[in-house]
């Protein structure tokens, strides 16, 4: 199976000298193309920082990484942008336009790419905002929409160019329990059809359930990778 | 308009949707650029009317050469030219005529009206045709009549009636200097910053105004070379008469050129209009780059964003620059605008020559811009502080 992250040995630390602190460290992981995975553990075990090594985010500093088939030891500042150009980002924070509507925040996440994709960019807006249950909020500025609907907006801006990996990080912290589970559901679909990969850091035990595997951090280590059993079948068949 | 923009731009014109979703400070910028496009243009505009104002005496005059004391770069300062100038001038070849020019200044309380600043010529009237335009040499021979005299018609703040009168009747009486004269005909010249209007009389009447002026003392000497001559060769006959530390020789338009450069860029009423354009300029910059940044860090999370999606720093800069001429262009036009009314009431209230030229509004335009792009850029170095692996 193709894999769409794979890392060895990695280690990464904040700060030099004596101030540097050490937060992640030997970390192996390998991720195939088309699982949903969450990330889970205690709070400053280093969620965060991995996924934004992987994000093409922060520099290596040590020990291997490939992403997308491509090696992210000393790669360059536009390597890193072309692979981020594949990826799809949902923050904590929605950091929408306020200036933009729905649909043009949606747009913003397509403005990139060239061609027919960006052509289309109304429809695929509109059919996606559709998809997260705000087909009539489509032309609302985010001051007039509620936390869990701006956050809606947010995740439709980073599916719209359809990414080949999508990093969250605690993307459900602003969604009620319906439109948490609508989003999960979608990045499932997604992974289903186009063999989408999703990593979500998340506390939320709701998500934890709905993942096909878990990985657990403590203290910078990953310390448990578990999978679960419906989707080991899926893996199988 | 976001359409246009858009069209224009080829992406979502983000810079403009984001400046009109802050009316208020949109609003406010526009005004403080329209303002500083309004005080450059004023500015300029009375730098333009100054050298306007400063060349309407000089098209009047048909001499090939002004012969003027070494430190005499304006028609009136400087030390004055020996009279024998004259007699040397005429000395040689290909030199046609040579003629004592006079000048002083009176006060004359107009009847109905305030007190007017006359710049007073003295001249020989039997070489007015010689050296002057045709609505001036025009009333050479009556000039030669004691006491008479000739005045601008465009005089600032003379009533109507008292300039019609003149030429059609009786002499209209003028008191200069205790000197009453009588007013025999009009020309046209127009006022300056430092007079409100012109008057011709001849050396004889304008020593009877001015007694304290040493006849032997012209403040210029005005030259014509005859018809056919070389202009050049007389001129280095002519220089070579006199010592060109004691007299300099220069065409009209040298000395117009030293006028407008002494009135517009070195005496302080020019440096007062220069420095007012100059901070035009600054207040503009300052407004734009002050909006702009505050525009940047307002939405650095956003930019931080889109910056993780893969967006680069063009992008951004291109963004920012969209918002500079768009407030460049917003505040021009209504600022351009406001210049050409102030223009009108200012010719209209004092002669002078404000006029929006053409070539003036295009400058502003583009300095606008210029200056916007070079704020926006400036603010757009805020962009660096978008760190996307923060946003985490
Ligand atoms: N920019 C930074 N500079 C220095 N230390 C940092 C920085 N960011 C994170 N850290 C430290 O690295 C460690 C891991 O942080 P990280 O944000 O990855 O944790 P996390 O697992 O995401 O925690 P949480 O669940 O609270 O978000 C923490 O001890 C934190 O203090
Ligand atoms: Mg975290």
């Amino acid at each position: 199976m193709e894999r769409a992250i794979e890392t060895r040995g990695l280690n990464y630390a904040f700060g030099s000298g004596p101030a540097r602190t050490q937060v992640l460290f030997d970390v192996d992981l390998t991720i195939h193309r088309g699982e949903v995975i969450v990330l889970k553990g205690a709070s400053g075990s280093g969620k965060t920082t991995l996924l934004t090594i992987l994000a093409c985010l922060r520099d290596m500093q040590d020990g291997q990484a490939m992403v997308l088939g491509e090696d992210l030891v000393g790669a360059s500042a536009g390597l890193q942008v072309h692979i981020r150009r594949r990826l799809g980002f949902i923050f904590q924070a929605h950091n929408l336009h306020d200036a933009l509507t729905a649909l043009q925040n949606v747009r913003l996440g397509l403005e990139l790419h060239g061609g027919k994709a960006k052509a289309q960019w109304r429809d695929a807006g509109e059919h996606l905002l559709g998809l997260l249950g705000l087909e009539d909020r489509v032309h609302y500025k985010p001051r007039n929409l509620s936390g869990g609907q701006k956050q809606r907006v947010a995740v439709a801006r980073a599916l719209i160019a359809n990414p080949d990996i999508v990093f969250a990080d605690e993307p459900t912290a602003a969604l009620d329990a319906e439109s948490g589970r609508i989003v999960i559901e979608m990045l499932k679909d997604l992974a289903e059809a186009r063999g989408t990969t999703s990593l979500i850091v998340t506390h939320d035990e709701r998500v934890v359930r709905m993942a096909s595997r878990v990985l657990t951090m403590d203290q910078g280590r990953l310390v448990a990778d578990e999978t679960a059993e419906k989707t080991d079948e899926m893996e199988a068949g | 308009m976001t359409w246009i923009l858009e069209r224009l731009l080829g992406r979502l014109p983000l810079g403009w949707l984001q400046l009109i979703n802050r009316k208020g400070r949109f609003f406010s910028a526009t005004l403080g650029v329209g303002f500083a496009v309004t005080l450059v243009l004023f500015q300029l505009g009375f730098i333009g009317a100054l050298s306007g104002s400063v060349q309407l005496p000089y098209q009047a005059i048909r001499a090939d050469f002004i012969l003027s004391g070494p430190d005499a770069r304006t028609l009136t300062d400087g030390t004055a030219t020996p009279r024998q100038r004259v007699y040397e001038a005429l000395s040689v070849n290909g030199i046609d005529s040579a003629s004592p020019f006079y000048i002083g200044t009176a006060v004359y309380k107009i009847p109905n009206g305030r007190d007017a600043s006359f710049r007073i010529f003295g001249v020989e009237p039997e070489t007015l045709a010689t050296f002057w335009r045709e609505d001036i040499a025009q009333f050479a021979p009556i000039l030669e009549v004691a006491r008479t005299a000739t005045i601008d018609g465009l005089t600032r703040g003379v009533p109507p009636d008292f300039l019609n009168g003149v030429g059609t009747g009786a002499p209209q009486p003028l008191n200069l200097n205790g000197i009453p004269v009588g007013l025999v005909g009009t020309f046209e010249i127009g006022p300056g910053f430092d007079s409100d209007g012109y008057i011709f009389v001849s050396t004889r009447t304008f020593f009877q105004i001015f007694p304290e002026q040493d006849p032997g003392a012209p403040a210029h000497v005005f030259v014509k070379v005859a018809p056919g001559q070389d202009l050049l060769s007389v001129r280095q006959d002519l220089e070579a008469q006199y010592d060109p530390t004691e007299t300099l020789t220069r065409s009209i338009e040298e000395a117009l050129a030293d006028e407008v450069m002494v009135q517009t860029v070195e005496a302080p009423i020019g440096i007062i209009f220069g420095f007012g354009a100059v901070m035009g300029v600054f207040v503009g910059l300052v407004i734009v780059y002050q909006v702009l940044s505050t525009e940047v860090s307002d939405h650095i999370r956003e930019y931080a964003t889109l910056k993780a999606v893969g967006y680069r720093n063009r992008f951004f800069s291109s963004i920012v620059l969209e918002q500079a001429a768009i407030l460049g262009i917003c505040g021009f036009v209504p600022g351009a605008l406001l210049a050409t009314v102030l223009y009108g009431m200012i010719s209209g209230a004092t002669g002078l020559p404000m006029v929006m030229e053409q070539a003036r509004l295009t400058n502003v335009l583009i300095g606008t811009l210029v200056a916007c792009a070079f704020s926006g850029l400036l603010a757009a170095r805020r962009l660096r502080a978008a760190e996307p692996a923060e946003l985490y």
